[in-house]
């Protein structure tokens, strides 16, 4: 028994060093292709070579103005994701609940999903003033993707554990941290896992076109407008890294006990 | 069609803690399953239904729970409903143990771990309870339905079996035909079922065997 899970130990951590050693490969790969192609390029106005970027992504890090946009840009960020997230669920369970309610949002949100995200970041500067059409921007690409998340969530709770609970008169309560909540957690995490990537890159187009005063998005417009390359891309990395970090973190929370177990049933 | 009664009826008059069914009309698909059927199943009894497949068993057992829309009058009292369903139907991100807890609302969490327990100890389960259902094999998932089921048996309740020793060992067949027994008396039992242990001296055992054929249906 002892020997069984010593030699599982052994193939879990090889298998864990091999994924280690394929990222790292991954990575050393695509810093190569950079290396190169600025180097083609000649010219860091062009195509800033890996060095250049993190010299002057060194040099930031050193601002507080850095920190500050930084701060506030993930604000918006969390704050329209939030919105998206937290709006989603009561619409999700009554579109579930009532073909009314599904009938009349559906348009809506087929609409929402449809529209460039340009034009309602345009269409928010009449609504809104610059430091909140970001928010707003975010909210409306995560609304629709957590709306449909939850909903699917809903739909695929299998009806023989809907009717046990039933049987049994499980409780309101009971039945939604018991059967609902574990059985739509997988679709809810999936969903807001894809929403973090976007709500991040149309939070920060938004803030591009708005130009509010403390943003990375207005950091980066204005490398474009200086011709500062390796601050954009600077940026850029700071963006994708915060980005990544998100993920992971609110993925590792909403990781909770066990219920990553399917809902097919046993 | 002519109305029958089964013959539980005809001898006993009914007290109000009977499970009463009358005129009952089940249909779906476009098939008649119950025609005005009349049943009488006595408070306190085991009653065995029978008849091959598609006879309509898990249908009339569906109908007592109240999962099946029909016409006509299913009186049970309002007594709680305890059902261990054909498949297991556990709930997948709970272990063995918290899925036997889950129905027992009125319990304080300490004493439905403890019924909890020695249900899943009757059973053959002990070593099992803090496995999770993609854990067990098809009869150990159907023991715990069953250890689920008759925790939430609460004394005067109605307890709903369908096929309760299909796919599980002889041994284990055995004791849960012995818990079946054990709850004669305490609730109404009505139990589905193929199994001839159950049925095979039926004047010991069961109190009534039901033969759902198509003269007791309609």
């Amino acid at each position: 028994m002892k020997n069984s899970t010593s030699f599982l130990n052994k193939i879990k951590t090889n298998r864990a060093t091999a994924r280690i050693a394929a990222a790292l490969f991954s990575l050393i790969f695509w810093v190569g292709v950079w290396i190169i192609a600025a180097a083609l390029a000649g010219n860091s106005l062009i195509f800033p070579s890996p060095l250049d970027v993190i010299s002057r992504l060194y040099e930031l890090v050193a601002t507080s103005d850095f920190w500050l946009a930084v701060a506030v840009t993930l604000f918006r960020i969390t704050a329209g994701l939030a919105a998206g997230v937290i709006l989603a669920i009561p619409l999700a369970v009554l579109t579930h609940r009532f073909s009314v309610a599904n009938t009349l949002t559906s348009p809506l949100l087929t609409i929402i999903r449809a529209t460039p995200v340009t034009s309602f970041i345009l269409l928010a500067f009449f609504w809104f003033d610059k430091s909140t059409i970001p928010v707003f921007t975010s909210f409306l690409m995560v609304f629709p993707i957590m709306w449909a998340g939850i909903a699917t969530g809903l739909e695929s709770v299998p009806q023989e554990l809907i009717e046990m609970t039933q049987v049994f008169r499980f409780p309101l309560w009971r039945r939604i941290t018991k059967l609902y909540i574990p059985a739509v957690s997988s679709d809810f995490r999936s969903s807001l896992i894809t929403s973090i990537g976007l709500s991040w890159k149309a939070g920060v187009a938004a803030e591009i076109i708005a130009i509010p005063r403390l943003s990375i998005g207005r950091n980066m417009y204005e490398a474009k407008v200086y011709l500062e390359t390796p601050d954009l891309f600077a940026w850029t990395a700071v963006v994708v890294i915060l980005s990544l970090i998100f993920e992971r973190l609110l993925t590792r929370l909403l990781k909770g006990n066990n219920t990553n177990r399917g809902v097919k049933e046993k | 069609m002519s109305k029958k009664k089964n013959h539980l009826s005809e001898n006993n008059a009914l007290t109000p803690s009977d499970i009463a069914i009358n005129d009952l009309y089940i249909g779906f698909n476009g098939k008649v399953i119950y025609n005005g059927a009349y049943f009488v199943f006595p408070a306190g009894t085991l009653s065995a239904l029978t008849g091959p497949s598609g006879s309509g068993k898990t249908t009339l057992l569906r109908a007592i729970a109240g999962l099946l829309p029909y016409k006509g009058i299913i009186e049970t009292g309002r007594r709680p409903v305890s059902f261990a369903f054909q498949t297991p139907r556990l709930l997948p991100w709970l272990t063995v143990r918290d899925n036997v807890t889950a129905p027992l609302i009125d319990k304080s969490s300490a004493d439905a771990v403890k019924i909890a327990d020695e249900w899943l100890t009757r059973l053959g389960l002990s070593d099992s309870l803090d496995k999770y259902p993609d854990e067990l094999s098809g009869g150990m998932a159907l023991r715990v339905s069953l250890a689920r089921a008759f925790a939430a048996a609460t004394p005067g309740c109605i307890l709903l079996l369908d096929e309760p020793t299909k796919e599980i060992d002889k041994k284990a067949r055995q004791a849960v035909t012995e818990i079946i027994l054990g709850f004669r008396g305490k609730c109404t039992i009505i139990a589905a079922t193929y199994d001839d242990e159950l049925i095979a001296n039926a004047d010991q055992t069961v109190d009534t065997v039901l033969n759902l054929n198509s003269a007791v249906k309609t």
